[in-house]
């Protein structure tokens, strides 16, 4: 359980709004061991989104580097950034973004589906295992508007899993949720780290979730503060 | 992919009314089209059809070198001797794409019933050249109704009638030639002259099947002869309904006291070699020392009334087939940006989950392909069905410039379909990659907020 | 009164005009007898001469003209020995040997070179033409007048002619032939050197009529007139049904 998955070097990221610059991210560095389960917390506005987005390679730093398993994400060119994150990382969102009208089992394969070296045979038993993980394999034929949102948000922890990433990103996945859906979610991922090994990162305001963590990042004005 | 091709099919019930319309758009497009494109299909075979075989223009026609424009006013010059005649004919014969060649004499005259005379113009044939013609497979397909007499039977069914004619039904009526040949039944033309002015002098001018045809003859002097009416015909133009007379060459030449002829035509066996054969035809005609021109039938000297056509169609089916073009391409183009749009955030999350650019366009150019290949073949479907309806209907109409009426059919044909789908499948998938390119080449966390703001 | 005065100033000058000027159906009528436009029977030779494109070709006829009618039987060549048009007033026939029927023919078809049927036989342009005198002018060196005839048919020889008729003996000396739009297609002219006497009167008589094509100059074709003499015919002569028969 060691070595680093996710290294963020004096990372600086700023945007723009209108004429001016907002700061994002000032000069933050940050670690990520092999199965880790960290937590990002902070304010909203205070750069979890940004950190989050720059860890999964679909934003770049204005300076510094985020280093995935030691590779730079920012001078990968577009195809081998997807290559990347299609086979290393895992993304939950805050509001689920299920494809409406694919089924359970479809939504849960589409990351399967663009690697095209696995066999359809093997795509199903490792679909049908993700399903099955985050028990929703009775609804593996429902479409994403049969489901509840606690139901959706397993079907998008399968969607992060199923491809057997390194690294799970999630920015705020229990925002949209009510509390006692909210624990089911979190225990639901802390099981599948402790399972699976996966590395799991991710964002939250919810002070209450803080406990059940091992590892807590707490961010403010985009530096790390604990 | 099949998974791909499964997801742009389901994604196209996401907006299902504006995919419907979209669809509808386009079938209606293509249908209309596939029916214009078909009646023209219809009225340009028909055109030519008449122009080749029925206005005996052939595919190629021969002429001695200026006698298209000359042979009227000076026939004798601008003639084909017998000789060459012969060596025509064998220079045609050595070539393998021609079916047939037919030598016609052209001249002008005055008919007369012995009260008073009508201005024509003749068409000197070979018979048995004619029969063929006529029954010819592509004449009895496309234009039936004008290569049968409208009374009468063709002139090679009458060998033994001395000057058998055929007769315009505008020049037998203005001749008062009511009954032909055959409906007279044996009896012997009335001598002398009728006394026109008599009540029943119409009742006497129809009671044979006689006219006297006067013209000049080739060497300068007034010539007649006798004429027994075999047949009625409509010509395909209006404007020669009322003075066209068609006699066998034999006669024709007895008239104008020549062995010549006006042109010599050859029928093809593929109507679409004629221009490329017309040129090759005439080098070797003039290699063998005979000064002709050959012109293929689509030449608008020989045939001016299918060429102008023909322009005037294709004028309008270009200038609707660009609306119908630009209808498709604009709701193509409105649908899929709204879609575009509509699923930005969803790009993004494809672009996270690790699609690739490239793959995003396959998607989007999937989904554009299937609606319009739905598309498209709802409106073969519903263009083959009204174009099967309009022909069973056997509506028929006058078209302006052509004797009598024709049916009006709708023949769209397989390579006219494969044509239209042809452009519209690729206009259609350049609008789309023209509303979806953009999108897919922004920065995934753009596409994943800018939507969500 | 006055308007009475006023009327009789302008008859006179009417008439003074009318003096001046003579009436163009009168000059029309005199000239056309010197052109066998004669109620009484006469009878003349034509031969007829064309070269077209450098060819010639002859022709002989025997006309016999009354009054409208006239009958011009072809003398030569020997193949069309038999032949007959027959004018009766404006209708023409052509009767050929072993034709079942006369054909009516039109005046304005050619009939051979420059020359159409209605030239060879008797001129009537008094019948066929309203006329105006429209000028004067000197043909030949000799003076004449002007004159625009337009057909009052469609079955005469020419839509249009402009005709000029001597003054002194007044003989129709030129023609020019013109389409219906008003373009010259042919010019005439016209030798007097015939005389025959009709009814005791003496009159000079067409003897040649030369046609020249408008547009190829070297197209001249020549109506010879020969011979002509009073003589009577019985109208049966020109009766279609007694024709070639």
């Amino acid at each position: 359980m060691s070595g680093s998955v996710v290294k963020l070097e004096e990372v600086h990221k700023s945007y723009r709004l209108g004429q001016t610059s907002v700061p994002a991210l000032r000069g933050l560095s940050l670690e990520l061991r092999r199965g880790e389960f960290t937590a990002l917390v902070g304010a909203s506005g205070s750069g979890k989104s940004t950190l989050l987005n720059l860890v999964g390679g679909i934003d770049e730093p204005d300076s510094g580097r985020v280093l995935v398993e030691g590779t730079d994400v920012a001078t990968l060119p577009d195809d081998e950034r997807s290559r990347l994150r299609n086979q290393k990382i895992g993304f939950i969102f805050q509001s689920f973004n299920l494809v409406p009208v694919l089924d359970v089992f479809e939504n849960v394969e589409l990351p399967l589906l663009i690697n095209r070296r696995i066999p359809a045979s093997e795509r199903r038993d490792r679909v049908r295992a993700a399903v099955e993980d985050v028990g929703l394999a009775d609804f593996a034929r429902h479409l994403p508007d049969q489901l509840s949102g606690g139901q959706r948000q397993r079907v998008a922890i399968a969607r992060a899993l199923v491809a057997d990433p390194l690294l799970v990103l999630a920015d705020e996945p229990t925002a949209n949720l009510d509390s006692v859906t909210t624990h089911r979610i979190v225990d639901l991922m802390l099981e599948l780290n402790a399972r699976r090994g996966v590395t799991f990162f991710f964002s939250t305001h919810d002070e209450k979730l803080m406990s059940r963590v091992a590892r807590v990042v707490r961010i403010s004005d985009g530096t790390v503060v604990s | 992919m099949k998974d791909a091709w499964r997801l742009a099919l389901r994604n196209l019930a996401r907006n299902r009314r504006r995919n419907l319309a979209t669809g509808v758009a386009i079938a209606f497009g293509f249908a209309g089209m596939m029916l214009l494109g078909g009646y023209a299909i219809r009225i340009e075979s028909f055109l030519r059809t008449n122009a080749v075989y029925l206005q005996r223009v052939g595919h190629l026609a021969i002429y001695k070198e200026g006698g298209l424009e000359k042979a009227s006013t000076k026939p004798a010059k601008y003639g084909l001797d017998a000789a060459e005649q012969a060596r025509v004919a064998e220079v045609l014969a050595a070539e393998p794409e021609v079916e047939l060649t037919a030598r016609y004499l052209r001249g002008v005259g005055l008919a007369g019933n012995g009260c008073k005379s009508v201005p024509f113009t003749a068409l000197g044939v070979e018979p048995e050249v004619e029969a063929r013609l006529l029954g010819h497979p592509e004449v009895q397909r496309v234009s039936p109704e004008l290569a049968r007499p409208v009374r009468g039977k063709p002139l090679a069914e009458y060998p033994a009638v001395d000057g058998a004619v055929a007769l315009s039904t505008g020049l037998a009526r203005l001749l008062g030639k009511s009954r032909i040949h055959d409906e007279i039944a044996g009896a012997a033309p009335e001598a002398g002259l009728p006394d026109c002015a008599a009540p029943d002098a119409t009742a006497r001018l129809a009671a044979d099947a006689n006219v006297q045809l006067a013209g000049l003859t080739y060497g300068g002097s007034l010539s007649a002869i006798d004429g027994e009416i075999v047949n009625v015909f409509r010509t395909p133009l209006a404007e020669t309904e009322d003075g066209t007379l068609v006699a066998t060459l034999e006669g024709l030449q007895r008239l104008y006291e020549t062995d010549q002829v006006t042109y010599m035509a050859a029928f093809l066996k593929d109507d679409g070699r004629a221009k490329a054969l017309a040129p090759v035809l005439e080098r070797r005609l003039r290699e063998a020392g005979l000064a002709v021109s050959v012109y293929p039938f689509d030449d608008e000297r020989i045939s001016p009334y299918y060429v102008g056509s023909m322009g005037m169609i294709g004028s309008i089916v270009l200038f609707i087939g660009v609306l119908v073009t630009a209808v498709v391409s604009l709701s193509m183009l409105n649908a899929m940006t709204l879609t575009v749009l509509e699923r930005t955030r969803e790009i993004g999350m494809f672009r996270a989950l690790g699609f690739t650019r490239r793959q995003m366009l396959g998607l989007f150019l999937r989904e554009a392909t299937a609606l319009t290949v739905l598309a498209l073949g709802a409106g073969a479907l519903l263009g083959g069905a009204v174009a099967a309806a309009v022909n069973a209907a056997n509506i028929r109409f006058k078209p302006p410039g052509i004797s009598g009426d024709m049916q009006l059919l709708i023949t769209p044909t397989a390579g006219l379909c494969l044509t239209l789908v042809a452009i519209l499948l690729p206009l259609s998938l350049l609008v789309t990659l023209r509303a979806v390119r953009r999108r897919t080449r922004e920065r995934v966390v753009t596409l994943l907020t800018e939507a969500a703001a | 009164m006055k308007r009475h005065i006023l009327s009789l100033i302008g008859l006179l000058m009417v008439s003074a005009a009318h003096a001046e000027t003579p009436d163009a159906t009168e000059l029309l009528r005199a000239s056309d007898r010197s052109r066998g436009g004669i109620a009484s029977g006469i009878t003349w030779q034509i031969d007829l001469q064309a070269v077209e494109d450098g060819e010639t070709s002859t022709r002989a006829y025997l006309v016999k003209a009354k009054g409208n009618d006239a009958l011009a039987e072809a003398t030569a060549p020997p193949r069309n020995k038999g032949e007959v048009m027959l004018f009766n007033d404006r209708t023409i026939w052509f009767v050929k040997p072993g034709l079942r029927k006369p054909v009516s023919i039109s005046a304005r078809q050619r009939l051979s070179g420059e020359a159409a049927n209605g030239d060879i036989a008797s001129t009537n342009y008094a019948r066929d033409y309203d006329g105006a005198v429209v000028g004067e002018e000197t043909v030949n060196g000799q003076p004449a007048w002007k004159l625009e005839l337009k057909a009052k048919a469609k079955n005469v020889t020419y839509d249009r002619i402009r005709y000029w008729i001597s003054k002194d003996r007044r003989l129709g000396v030129k023609a020019e032939f013109l389409t219906v739009s008003g373009d010259v297609f042919k010019i005439a002219t016209f030798d007097y050197g015939n005389r025959m006497t009709v009814d005791g009167v003496e009159l000079d008589f067409v003897s040649r009529m030369t046609i020249t094509d408008a547009s190829q100059p070297s197209d001249i074709t020549t109506i010879t007139f020969r011979e002509p003499k009073a003589e009577s015919h019985p109208a049966s002569l020109f009766n279609i049904n007694n024709v070639g028969r």
